[in-house]
This record gives structure tokens, sequence and C-alpha cells, in this order.
């Protein structure tokens, strides 16, 4: 549920006079995102149903592989107890399976201020994704705990959609807190099973990436950047402002957070050397990704949430 | 920079490369657009914020702006001031005794204003006011055809200039003080047309009736146009020394009757004294005799050294010479009122033409006798025309002669052509 249900039109409201002239600092989710999630969920459920029939934990899985202990809960299954840790330690454990892992799903969205980069605006770009995935995950019937700053909304049955959609909505991207603060102050529960970091990732170190990374928790960057990020002289001007960008045109860079200034010329070598700066950042992600086991995509804010959310889930 | 500007209304030229840039930097500003990856592009060229700003302008409009401001400034044709504060004016004061006639209208009707003197001090001190700085002031003044270079340093006119010397002038001579920083104040312009350098200050002023000349007891008035002859003239002197060659004084004495004056024995020194003949005293005895003459006639006479002149009195003039043992010897000196002989008897006429020596003798004596009271000559009682004031050129008018003037304006002049071609290379390679 959300936790602050009634304060997210305000919030809003500040976000975009504190944001100012941030492009895209809010999110909408409209009908139209709604059928194409109910597509997506549908997707998944159809491809559950043909993975357990070919007898494959897909994902959801191996099952019976033991990878964490948790506080025993009154009315929970007696043979999931821990026996080991009930004479050690004299209090009650339930052995955490793979599967019940992977059935806690936490989303980590950044709403910092670069998020409202756009457009198309990254954060509206994150807030799809998320609720794809999140509404995949509860087709599996996972536990699905997404993070927002300091806001967070819990659900696990389906028909918590609508409040998910919402809370999603009143999303904006503010404020130079981001997923490195989340990393530093937060802490996602032990038993989550698949933790997903959601941003444009700039603001993270490696380390701090890789910080909640544990036995039998599946990690997943997906970082997210807006056009004008990936292509600044092409497609990512055009956007916005319905023309292509002439090269040798002089440019003033806004720091969404910081709020420095920069002014630059998209002559040829700026832009050569912008590419290869921005082409080694990211492949060091992919191989810190690759080494550390870590399910890492790059999507640029003008793709299709469902093209995201399908890399993620179906490797 | 101590600048003064020779054109200044060429500095709106300016106006151009100011709008120009104005437009410019409005059309070059950068979009600004907010981004996330600003980090990567910081480090990309590692200069300042404020030099990538600057370059918003391509180079060739900076260089043309830069082109278009130098050849404004060089309209306005700037130059060093000189470094003098003050300047000094050389104001030459014309004293004739019709500065001191009452300024009159054209129709001879004393116009109250006081005297032409007076008239022409108080133009100047307009003029004066009239300057950014007041000028310092040196006075020197014309007597008698003369211009005593005195040059007194006072704010004010010296009060031995407002005394009137003799009559006449030699109107031409002014022209040699033709000369910047130099103020002639007269009546009228003394050369007929305006000095080239000079300023003038010229009272200006309509005729002055009055008796123009006098014979014995008896004077001729100019009186609405009109000769008018007047009796009732004191009777004036001429004064014969004792050492005079007998045949010089016999001649001067028919010249005095000729011009109605009494002959008296001893100088009283009043003004009834029209004419003073001396003879010059010597201790040292006579000196051989000498042949010497002018003006056709010849004479032979023993000489009298002439001891050191007096500074007190105006210097006289030379009217005859001698050259002896090599050294030029004054024998008849003389300024108005006074004329002095060096020559004694024995005096023979050589020449055999007394028609000669009394022309010659005859306009000498004219020359230095002095005006009765009150008589000046018809030229100075004559209009003296309109009144003009025209301060005088500096040294530095000419603005191409003004030592330090053009080659600022060269400079500028070929800056602004370098940055133009240098604007148009730089379009070019865009």
């Amino acid at each position: 549920m959300p936790d602050h249900p009634n304060s997210g039109s305000q919030r809003k409201g500040a976000a975009a006079r504190q944001a100012g002239e941030l492009p895209c600092p809010t999110v909408v989710l409209g009908s139209e995102y709604l059928k194409r999630l109910e597509r997506l969920s549908l997707r998944f459920a159809a491809g559950l149903e043909r993975r357990e029939g070919a007898g494959r934990a897909g994902l959801l899985g191996s099952g019976e592989e033991f990878v964490n202990s948790r506080p025993y809960r009154p009315g929970e299954d007696l043979r999931q107890l821990d026996w080991d840790l009930l004479a050690r330690l004299d209090r009650p454990y339930i052995r955490v399976s793979r599967r019940e892992a992977a059935e806690s799903w936490s989303l980590w969205i950044d709403t910092s201020a670069s998020m409202g980069v756009g457009p198309p605006g990254k954060l509206q770009m994150a807030a799809e994704v998320a609720g794809g995935i999140a509404a995949a995950g509860m087709q599996v019937g996972a536990r699905i705990e997404l993070v927002a700053g300091t806001r967070r909304f819990q659900a696990r049955k389906l028909s918590d959609i609508g409040q998910l959609v919402e809370f999603l909505q009143n999303l904006c991207a503010e404020g130079s807190e981001g997923l490195a603060t989340a990393v530093e102050e937060s802490r996602p529960p032990s038993q989550v099973g698949r933790l997903f970091l959601i941003g444009d990732l700039l603001d993270l170190e490696h380390k701090q990436a890789l910080h909640w990374r544990r036995p039998g928790r599946e990690l997943f960057w997906i970082q997210i950047l807006a056009p004008l990020e990936l292509r600044p002289e092409g497609r990512g001007r055009s956007h916005l402002e319905g023309s292509t960008s002439q090269v040798g045109e002089w440019v003033e860079w806004v720091d969404p957070e910081g709020g420095e200034r920069l002014s630059v010329r998209l002559d040829g070598s700026n832009l050569a050397a912008y590419e290869s700066n921005l082409e080694r950042q990211l492949e060091t992600w992919q191989s810190m990704a690759a080494r550390h086991g870590v399910s890492h995509g790059l999507f640029s804010s003008d793709s299709p949430f469902e093209s995201a959310v399908r890399a993620t889930l179906e490797p | 920079m101590n600048l003064e500007w020779v054109h200044p209304t060429g500095l709106w030229a300016l106006v151009l490369p100011i709008v120009l840039a104005l437009l410019s930097l409005r059309r070059g500003k950068p979009s600004s657009l907010h981004l996330g990856t600003v980090r990567l592009w910081r480090n990309l060229t590692g200069e300042s914020e404020g030099a990538r700003v600057r370059r918003h302008l391509p180079l060739a409009r900076v260089l043309l702006i830069g082109a278009l401001v130098a050849g404004g400034l060089a309209l306005g044709g700037p130059r060093l001031k000189n470094p003098s504060i003050q300047m000094t004016w050389h104001v030459v004061l014309d004293t004739r005794p019709t500065m001191f006639l009452e300024h009159t209208t054209e129709e001879g009707v004393p116009s109250g204003q006081g005297t032409r003197l007076a008239v022409g001090l108080r133009a100047l001190e307009q003029l004066l006011e009239e300057q950014n700085t007041r000028p310092a002031l040196r006075w020197s003044r014309r007597i008698s055809g003369l211009t005593r270079l005195d040059r007194i340093a006072s704010e004010r006119v010296p009060a031995a200039f407002l005394v009137p010397g003799p009559s006449g002038h030699a109107r031409s001579s002014w022209l040699a003080l033709d000369e910047p920083h130099t103020l002639w104040v007269s009546d009228s312009m003394p050369s007929g047309s305006l000095p080239e350098h000079a300023g003038v200050v010229l009272s200006g002023g309509g005729p002055v009736p009055g008796p123009v000349a006098s014979v014995g007891d008896r004077l001729l008035s100019m009186r609405a146009g009109e000769w008018v002859e007047e009796a009732g003239m004191p009777m004036r002197f001429l004064f014969l020394d004792e050492g005079l060659p007998t045949r010089l004084a016999s001649f001067a004495k028919v010249w005095a009757g000729e011009r109605g004056l009494e002959i008296a024995d001893s100088d009283s020194g009043e003004e009834s004294l029209a004419l003073r003949l001396v003879a010059a005293r010597s201790g040292s005895g006579s000196l051989p005799v000498e042949l010497f003459g002018r003006d056709g006639w010849q004479a032979s006479a023993p000489l009298v050294e002439v001891g050191e002149e007096s500074d007190s009195a105006p210097r006289p003039r030379h009217w005859l010479s001698a050259e002896v043992a090599g050294e030029v010897w004054p024998l008849v000196s003389w300024r108005p009122g006074w004329v002095r002989v060096a020559f004694g008897d024995p005096f023979e006429d050589r020449s055999g033409d007394p028609g000669a020596f009394a022309v010659s003798w005859a306009d000498l004596l004219d020359r230095a006798l002095l005006s009765a009271p009150g008589v000046l000559p018809q030229g100075e009682r004559e209009s003296a025309g309109p009144a003009t004031t025209r301060a005088p050129r500096s040294r530095s008018f000419n603005p191409e002669a003004a030592p330090g003037a053009w080659p600022l304006v060269r400079w500028l002049s070929a800056m602004a052509g370098v940055l133009l071609f240098a604007s148009a290379l730089a379009l070019k390679s865009t």
C-alpha cells in the first residue's frame, strides 16, 4: 500500500515547482498503459505455464535449494522449521528456499532530479518498467515491494495493480538523493530474492550497486538514459525541439541536481569525445555486471517499456 | 588616458557594432537543456566555463564587431590632449589716441559704452569667459607704430597701458604678430583682413567728430560731414637749443613760422611745447669733421659723441647716421616731440641744393611735431567699422599637424582593416 496516499498530488506540485525547468519531472500512466500492462502480464502468465509444464523452474528459481533463514511466523508450515537453529539459538527460524526467496521482489526506483531529463522522461520510463516487472511478479505470485526515495509500496495480489499504478503516478523527479543515498541509508529485507535497481545509475558507484548482493539473490541493474544523453547530436534534440540539431551549434547543459551549467559546442570532436566517454562508462557497467552475475540492461527512455521488461525477465 | 576627439559625431558609428553584438548575443544564446551526463561533458575540453561561454559568438562575428569598433573609434578622430592645462595668450593692445575716443554709433552719436578701448576690453573679458579654461594673459602694447613686447603677466590690463600714445602707426606691422595664442585688441582690423593665426578683439565704432589739424591758434574740425575752421587754439612753442648749428636753427625758425609755432628760449616741459630741438652735449670735445647727408643733400660738420641712451624715455629712432672708425654714430635722432642733433658748427652744406635740405628736414620736424591737444589725424576719427571678436588659434588647431593626433587614428584604421580581413578569413574557413 502507498505510505502517503493523500499526499501524492501535493508532492507532485511541489516537485514541479522545485524542479522548475525540468522537462519531465512527473509520471503519467494513462489507460493505454494499463492495457499494455495487462497484455504484458498475460504474456508472462502464459510463459509461466509453458515453463512449469516443461518441468523448469524458470522465473521462479530451482525451488528446493535453501538459501536463507528467517524468524518463524505463527501458522507457518513446521516442516520448513530450521531445527539446527532452534537447537542452537532456542528460537524458531524458517528455512527459506530459493523458490520462496524468488517470490519476494524489491524494485528500487531512482527519483532524483536527473530522472526528470527527457523527453521522454527517464522517470516515466522507470515507472513504466517498474509497473511491468511488478505486474509480472504478481502474476507468478511474488510479493512486490516498490521503493522510491522514502516512499514504499507493497503488493502481492493482482488486484493491487490499481494502487500500484497510482503509487507510480505520484512519483516525481526531485532532489539529489538517488539510488546511491538509498544504498547508503537503507537495506532491503533479507528474504528478497530479486532486487531491481531502476534508474540512470549515474550517481551510483559500482561498489554501491553491488552492495545488496547476497547469496541466493538475483540483482538487476536497469539503466535508463534519455535519447538526449545517448545521442546529443541527433534524435535527442529532435525530440525536444522538433528539428534536428546542427553540428557546431552551442548548447548549454544544465545539471538537474547540482545546477551546474556548462556551455559546449556540439562539434565533431566534442561529440566523439562524449560518445567515447559514455561508451566507456556503459562498458564498465556491463563488464561489472557480467563479472558479478548481475543482470544489466541499458534502455533509452524512448523505447517501449515492454521490451525492457522482457529483456530483464526473459534472459 | 588624456584623449580628445576631433570629430565626436563620428563616434555614433559605434552604435552599429553595439547593436550587432546585442543581436548576436541574443541569437547566440545557446539552448539550455537538462542532462544527467553533464559530468561526462565537463571533462572534455578542460576549459573554464567562462571561456566556453565567450565562444558562443562565432569568431568571424567577434572579429567583425572588433573591426567596426576600431573603425568607429577612428571616425571619432582621437588624439592625445596637449599636456598643458592652461594656455597663455599674448594680448597686444593698441594704445593710439583713437582707442581713447568715445565709442559712437555709425551716425557718429555716442553709444554710451565709454571709449573704444573700454568696449574692446569688455569684449576681451567676455571672450576669456567663454573659454573652457581661462587663459593666462601677457600684455604688450603698440605705441607710435611700434610694438613694445612688454609681455607683462597680468589678469587685467596694466594701468600703464591706459595712457594714449602718439598718433599714427604702420598698420601692416601688425602682421608680424600673426601667431597662435596671440590676440590683437584694437578698434579696427589693422591689416584689412583677419589674421590667420592671431585672434582679434575689435571694438569697432562710428566716426568721431573733432579737430583733425591745427595751425597756429586755429583748429580744423570735421563736424556733420563738413569742415569747420575755429579760432582760439592756445599758442604752442618750438624749443631751440643753444648748441644747434646756426644754419639748422635758422631753418627751424622758418619752419616754426610756417606751422604757427612760437620760439621758446627755455625748455619749460609744459604741454604748450610742440617740439624740442636739442643739441647733443659731449664732455670729450668735438671730433673731426665728417661728411654726411641724406635725401639728396650733403654736409660736413664736427660730430659730437652721444652717451648711453636713457631707458626711462621711449627709445629714439635714428634719422641720420655716420660711420666713424667702423662704428655707426647717430647724428640725428628723434621721437615724438623731440629731435636731437649730434653735430655742431661749422656746418657747411656741400650739396648746393638748399631745397633738398629744407624738404628733408621739414619732413623730419613734421613727423616729430606733437599734435595739439584734442587733435587727431582724420584717419583716426573715421569709422572703425563693426565690432569683431575671434579667439586665437591654438598651436594644435590643425589636426593633421597636431602631434600624436593621426598616429592613433592610423592605428585604429589599420586594426579595423586587419580585423575585417581576419573576419572574412574566419567566415570562409567555417
